[in-house]
């Protein structure tokens, strides 16, 4: 039941024992055992189960799953050093912390000759397909920050006195403190090491430029954490804790003094076969388990040699006779195949070392029992259609021959 | 946009022994499995399937059974057989995987802020139902 790895090619061994499918036992001999389980990843074993299947439940958790993900943006104001399609992309990728099944794929308006007045993509958005977030950051000097800080205090006392006075005016400067005041909500940030520098004076003088602008900037990195939800409709008592990205401190962009980002985000359901940013896992991948057989007896001599090859100690000495401890960390690396010792290599056909890797908004067991649901249901929705085609009999007219094996 | 066809089945003559399945919006993560399953089968003789380019979203599935066994019939047992299969890898998971969260002593997951709202809003219109009754 394993195929053959040789030194140079990976062969099938045809002869011998062919693995059966049969659904009725299936269940006798299939098992799973769960090795590790944390927030973010999964790694388990599946036993009595062949590569179709297995294959079919990886290729659902990348690309059947949906997800929340950053569709379209409005910039009102972009004077940053990153363009437009590029500040786009990047929004798109970050990973928003919100289950999907709360929420429904926005439909597909067809092509049309937009009104002036109506927002195209927009006129599907209701509070049931979208999620807004804003992003307003403005880049400062901590100078000039103090300055507007202190003339922010004097207007809200001048505020209140007219308000005794009841006199209305301050429209506009209300305005200007609710600009002031979402800028105030960034932090300041600490030094950043630059990578790949080869010189030790660049190294120096890059890291003053970053420490100066640390120390006088504020808001001159602009992270997750900055994106700010916006709830329509309902969504304030559906999500009283609030919607934000899984990680605060992803960076979307560098700003420089003066330069400001002003976006309105509309986060959309979709699955990643659309589109990357859509996918539920970092990756869902799986190996087969080694099969690892000593063919001959070896000397003492190259027993210790043969334990001392292999890179991920899977041989061992244990009371003078030489063992196989380790076979699961095995890499197929061949080292044993060089020189003679009698090691038969090959990979287990029907057992499975899954993991899947979540990238947070779901966590991967659920990820994979929606995995399997989501295959039952195309199976379903296949065998209906089926059975459509019995009652009504329509079949199209076939031009190729039978396949004869006589 | 109206919905296209799931399916399409080309025959020879009406002879349902042979026939391709057309299947759209698919690929291979449900080609490869049922045609695992059909070679499998002892009344299927072929059984193959392709994608036809990979720019289009559909498969090809050849199906040839043996004497008087229907082509759609064999078709229609291998989905079956695959729903029985996941079930029972779904019931063998959930069991893992309590066992396993006892074992480490992780605690029962939170409950969704969704269901408590639901909860909530529920219970007050069940109150108004009773007080209206009384």
């Amino acid at each position: 039941m394993s195929i053959h790895v040789g030194k140079e090619k990976i062969s099938q061994v045809l002869d011998g024992e062919i693995l059966e499918f049969n659904p009725n036992n299936f269940s006798e001999n299939f098992s799973i055992e769960i090795e590790k389980l944390t927030k973010d990843r999964m790694e388990f074993v599946m036993r009595g189960i062949e590569a179709p299947l297995a294959n079919a439940f990886r290729r659902i958790l990348l690309s059947d799953i949906p997800t929340i993900a950053i569709e379209t943006i409005s910039i009102k104001n972009n004077t940053s050093v990153i363009q437009d399609e590029v500040l786009a992309h990047r929004l798109g990728l970050i990973p928003i912390n919100v289950d999907p099944k709360h929420f429904q794929y926005r439909p597909k308006q067809p092509l049309q000759k937009q009104d002036k007045n109506s927002r195209q993509e927009s006129s599907n958005a209701t509070e049931e397909n979208t999620l807004l977030f804003n992003l307003h950051i403005r880049c400062l000097k901590k100078t000039d920050w103090e300055k507007i800080k202190k003339s922010r205090e004097l207007l809200l006392k001048k505020q209140e006195q007219n308000k005794e006075m009841n006199l209305e005016k301050d429209e506009e400067e209300e305005k200007e403190n609710q600009l002031k005041i979402q800028i105030e909500s960034g932090s300041e940030s600490e030094d950043e090491e630059e990578e790949g520098e080869i010189d030790e004076r660049a190294k120096e003088c890059v890291e003053k430029i970053l420490t100066q602008r640390a120390k006088t900037l504020i808001n001159h990195r602009v992270l997750s954490s900055d994106l700010v939800w916006v709830p329509i409709g309902n969504q304030q008592t559906l999500f009283p804790k609030g919607i934000k990205p899984v990680l605060p401190d992803i960076l979307i962009a560098k700003l420089n003094e003066g330069q400001e980002i002003d976006v309105e985000c509309e986060a959309v359901k979709g699955t990643g076969r659309e589109h990357a940013k859509w996918c539920p896992v970092c990756t869902a991948s799986y190996r087969m388990l080694p099969s690892i057989k000593l063919k001959k007896q070896l000397s003492q001599k190259k027993s210790k040699k043969l334990v001392k090859t292999c890179p991920m100690k899977v041989f061992d000495i244990e009371d003078g006779l030489l063992e196989i401890t380790n076979s699961r960390k095995c890499t197929m690396c061949r080292e044993c195949l060089r020189g003679d010792y009698g090691v038969e290599l090959g990979l287990v056909k029907n057992e499975f070392y899954f993991w899947i890797e979540s990238t947070g908004i779901i966590p991967p067991e659920e990820l994979f029992q929606q995995a399997l649901e989501i295959f039952k249901e195309k199976c379903i929705n296949l065998k209906n259609n089926l059975q459509n085609f019995t009652k009504k009999k329509e079949f199209n007219e076939n031009e190729e021959e039978e396949i004869n094996f006589d | 946009m109206h919905k296209s066809k799931k399916l399409e089945i080309q025959t020879k003559n009406g002879n349902l022994r042979n026939a391709t399945f057309t299947i759209h919006e698919e690929s291979h993560t449900l080609a490869n499995t049922v045609r695992y399953v059909l070679a499998h089968d002892d009344d299927v003789n072929f059984v193959g399937y392709s994608v036809p380019h990979p720019s289009e979203f559909k498969v090809n599935v050849r199906v040839q059974t043996q004497q008087q066994k229907s082509s759609i019939e064999r078709f229609d047992l291998a989905l079956e057989n695959l729903c029985l299969v996941t079930n029972s890898i779904q019931d063998e998971f959930k069991n893992k995987l309590e066992k396993f969260k006892e074992e480490k002593g992780i605690q029962k997951e939170e409950v969704d802020p969704f269901v408590i709202s639901l909860k909530r809003q529920l219970r007050k219109e069940y109150k108004k139902m009773k007080a209206n009754i009384d």
